[in-house]
């Protein structure tokens, strides 16, 4: 029997998602400083309407909503779902307000490629937008990064127990402290940490590469929430490539590699535990599949006659590697160069590695490498079980958070459904932009994957003039991948149960 | 290793987890270069 919901479980989600809503506001008053001080005008409306429609929705919720019922799992996930959806709609009126986005549908999918630390962008004319807007699409990245939830949950809670509901269903469940406040707390530490130090090397890379110390700071920052975020929006249409500057490309990659780890790593480094690195399942995944991919990369690119020179794969191979396992996406590459010099091999290699995507619990897309390799190693045990006598008791382990942990069904479940979902997404999603007669498979797969793996490579085809039927399979991939599919699955649960569930006694 | 919640990072922790990460980067690099300039050799390509 299907129940369904109450009023007052609907009165509970609409009182978070205002939470969520007034967080945006809160965000965009940033960017409208920015803009007020610099005299770009037309921006500082655009984010004075934004952020007013956020902070009336989010006040008018707060003052008629107001509960004390306890949040439980069904309605944090669904309001996680919703919240990257409502959020990417109100995000987007600054940036439909700026007149650089050819539709309302266009600006609502930079907003959710934003959001969702993608990076695919439609933008007109990236190259002479308003100071203020680029600092704010790249701040949307940092937004959905380290989880407008968490953003909530540090601006208007002080509790940590039913916040914990609503951090978990962020696909994020690794626990590094033991509370959710705390967890959030050292997660910002760590962002600002890179922030200070990160921002400062780009400063100084940008400067050798003859920058001007205002351009500087602002492609400095810009960058850093693109790379460490994992995002891959730029400052410029060229994205990477524009700098032609090897110091800056080596910045950008240890601010990828940083937003790859997940934040378990993070805090075993900072506490001087770097053997975890080489113990972590989702690590040792990691480099096989990278080495192996690399590999086939060079392989692929030196058949192909693309490159001649190890300096040159390294500089476009490694970097495109590299920002395609951290999901960020920075390019060094045109996205054209995939399709016409790269061969077939090579993009193929990087399709792949874009599906796997980074490790859990880090801001990185894709399937994550700790499903990868507890998925490998379900399938050793399988091996295992079948060669040893009936009656062996054929237990695996591996180590994962600083511990050893029993491999058990319910994981290997729970792992294998996430990598299935996300295959069937990618396929479906290379399905319908064939369907278009535009492209090849090579084309759709290679922007599906980016899409849904919440990477923001792109061989060409996400562009303003893209059909919007294309747009609106990118937009929602993009959702479904970021939230990992079960909070978005939960709020379909929900609907489902909203229309056909019996009334609760 | 079981984190300690009451623990509060001193000032250079941070210094050493970003040392740390520059090294795992410093590392990809030169792992790539040997398989690039290995592909390079195996590709034979015409110069």
């Amino acid at each position: 029997v299907i129940l369904r919901p109450g009023a007052d479980d609907l009165q509970l989600i609409a009182l978070y998602l205002g939470k969520v809503l007034l967080g945006l506001g809160a965000m965009m008053l940033l960017p409208a400083v920015l803009a007020l001080s610099l005299g770009e005008w037309n921006s500082f409306t655009a984010f004075v309407i934004g952020a007013a429609l956020c902070v009336v929705l989010g006040s008018v919720s707060e003052a008629t909503l107001a509960t004390r019922r306890p949040l439980t799992w069904a309605h944090g996930m669904a309001t996680v779902a919703l919240a990257w959806l409502v959020g990417s709609i109100l995000a987007a009126v600054p940036m439909y307000l700026s007149g650089h986005y050819g539709s309302a549908l266009a600006a609502i999918f930079e907003a959710m490629s934003g959001l969702t630390t993608t990076g695919l962008s439609v933008i007109n004319d990236l190259d002479h937008t308003a100071v203020s807007m680029d600092v704010y699409r790249h701040l949307l990245h940092f937004a959905g990064g380290q989880g407008i939830i968490i953003v909530v949950l540090s601006l208007f809670s002080a509790g940590g127990g039913q916040m914990g509901t609503l951090y978990v269903s962020e696909a994020r469940d690794e626990r590094i402290l033991p509370n959710v406040i705390r967890t959030s707390r050292f997660i910002y530490l760590v962002a600002a940490a890179y922030l200070v130090v990160g921002t400062a090397a780009l400063f100084a890379a940008l400067l050798t590469s003859g920058f001007t110390p205002s351009r500087s700071v602002f492609h400095a920052v810009n960058l850093f929430l693109a790379s460490f975020d994992t995002g891959g929006f730029s400052p410029m249409q060229a994205s990477a490539i524009y700098y032609h500057s090897f110091p800056v490309e080596i910045a950008i990659m240890v601010l990828m590699v940083a937003g790859s780890l997940s934040f378990g790593l993070h805090f075993a480094l900072w506490r001087g535990d770097p053997r975890q690195v080489f113990r972590h399942l989702e690590t040792r995944t990691l480099a096989l599949t990278s080495t192996v991919l690399f590999t086939v990369v060079c392989y692929g690119l030196v058949r192909s006659g693309t490159y001649d020179t190890t300096s040159a794969l390294v500089r476009k191979g490694l970097f495109t590697l590299v920002s395609s396992i951290s999901s960020a996406g920075h390019q060094v590459n045109v996205g054209d160069t995939y399709l016409t010099d790269w061969g077939a091999l090579a993009p193929a290699a990087i399709v792949v590695t874009m599906a796997i995507g980074g490790m859990a619990s880090s801001t990185a897309g894709g399937i994550k490498a700790i499903r990868v390799g507890i998925t490998a190693k379900a399938l050793l045990q399988d091996i295992r079980r079948i060669l040893q006598p009936e009656a062996a008791l054929v237990l695996t382990t591996y180590e994962t958070g600083g511990r050893r942990q029993v491999l058990r069904d319910r994981t290997v479940r729970a792992a294998t459904a996430v990598l299935l979902l996300f295959t069937v997404t990618y396929l479906l999603g290379a399905l319908i932009g064939l369907a278009y007669g535009q492209y090849d498979i090579t084309q759709t797969l290679f922007e599906s994957v980016s899409a849904a793996a919440n990477m923001g490579l792109s061989i060409g085809v996400t562009s303003p003039e893209m059909p919007n039927g294309l747009m609106v399979t990118y937009l929602v991939q993009m959702w479904l991948g970021r939230l990992e599919f079960v909070a978005v699955l939960a709020l379909f649960g929900y609907l489902i149960s909203l229309a056909l569930g019996r009334a609760k006694a | 290793m079981r984190p300690d919640p009451d623990h509060r990072p001193p000032m250079w922790e941070p210094l050493r987890g970003i040392g740390y990460v520059a090294l795992l980067t410093g590392c990809v690099i030169v792992v790539g270069s040997i398989i690039a300039f290995a592909a390079l050799v195996v590709g034979e390509v015409p110069r």
